[in-house]
């Protein structure tokens, strides 16, 4: 794979992290899975932190829903982004809750300029509130919607308003493809915003590409992170039929295999 | 909670096993999240995997729990029922340090630690 490749922090390679210590250039941190971890636990990650730089990455802001954004969250998410010293946030550009009932998935935002005025006005909101930008995650998506801004340009025009960078999901390009036909090259091609860290994954075909970060990320992945800045730092992600530390890292580069 | 949905979710507690659906369509990220919710359990999790029986309890449990609904971020309305459903396991019954263990991760539940 690459040696600029980090990845999304597990619990299950924690303690092989801190024994082995490989040169991964950054680690990403999924806030949700820290939020209630023990002492103990909180302490090993500052280990960590020691040793990596770590970019969090949250589920839950919800950045597009018409319900009242969470002030408990988000300050909860700047606390652990101070403790950490976390170099950026991101969080996804769609949707999770409605009255107050919460979905199990990262839904898909209509891309009409009333959704781009409304997450514009929550994401300044938000970045205010956290005394940082958010970057904003392409999710995969299934179904079309309502809209005709093109996907890229919502990205594009959240980052004048706003100032938040992309945070680029190759992968979800790829899947969004299979689904509804929109070409990843050409998101690329259009795409103005800065880029604040890239996805990159693989997934199963059942037969259709289903976005589950279970698999090596595929061929046309890599040749899309071929057209990504080499200064941009790019994460593996990996959940379902999880490898060990020991059998993944001789995957991404045998610089960090010799490590370990 | 009311008796009756505490007794809905000891009733799916030790219910057969429900499938990944091929689909995929849990979502990896709930996963993860649910995951977190439950590292509140910390260093209790592992003694109450081995009093459950039950090898696979990570898995188990977000099967269970993708089948209810949230209703707030942190997906703390899905895990504190569950937490509340252990304290009246007859597997635990006997084995109060890990029912006060218990007890202490639904207070946390209440304090996300990293605001500590």
């Amino acid at each position: 794979m690459t040696a600029r490749m980090g990845i999304s922090l597990r619990h299950d390679w924690v303690d092989s992290l801190l024994t082995t210590q490989p040169p991964l250039p950054a680690l990403e941190v999924i806030f949700e899975q820290w939020v209630f971890a023990s002492d103990a636990a909180l302490g090993r990650l500052e280990q960590l932190r020691e040793r990596y730089p770590v970019l969090l990455h949250c589920l839950s802001m919800n950045i597009g829903s018409s319900d009242p954004l969470d002030r408990h969250y988000f300050e909860q998410v700047r606390v652990f982004a101070d403790r950490f010293a976390v170099s950026a946030v991101s969080d996804h550009l769609s949707w999770r809750s409605i009255d107050g009932v919460w979905s199990l998935s990262l839904l898909p935002l209509p891309r009409t300029e009333g959704t781009l005025a409304h997450v514009a006005g929550r994401l300044d909101e938000a970045q205010a509130f956290l005394d940082r930008t958010i970057a904003l995650e392409n999710i995969s998506q299934y179904l079309p919607v309502p809209g005709d801004i093109p996907f890229v340009d919502m990205f594009n025009e959240l980052h004048r308003r706003c100032g938040a960078p992309i945070h680029l999901d190759l992968n979800n390009l790829l899947v969004t493809e299979r689904w509804l036909g929109e070409s990843p090259g050409a998101f690329l091609d259009r795409l103005e915003a800065d880029v604040a860290w890239v996805h990159v994954a693989g997934h199963q075909d059942v037969p259709l590409p289903v976005d589950d970060h279970s698999r090596m990320p595929t061929a046309a992945c890599m040749e899309l992170l071929a057209r990504v800045s080499p200064s941009v730092p790019v994460i593996l992600e990996w959940d379902r039929e999880r490898p060990s530390l020991r059998e993944l890292l001789p995957a991404i580069s045998p610089e960090q295999a010799a490590n370990v | 909670m009311s008796e009756t949905e505490l007794q809905a979710w000891q009733a799916q507690f030790f219910s057969e096993r429900v499938r990944v659906p091929s689909s995929g369509a849990d979502g990896v990220y709930f996963r993860e999240q649910v995951f977190g919710a439950l590292d509140v359990l910390s260093e209790a999790l592992p003694e109450l995997q081995a009093a459950l029986g039950e090898p696979n309890f990570r898995f188990f449990v977000r099967e269970l729990l993708t089948q209810a609904q949230p209703r707030d971020a942190f997906g703390t309305t899905l895990v504190e029922p569950f937490l509340r459903s252990l304290l009246t396991r007859p597997e635990l019954s006997d084995r109060p340090q890990q029912l006060q263990l218990v007890r202490d991760s639904i207070e946390r539940l209440r304090t996300p630690h990293a605001c500590v």
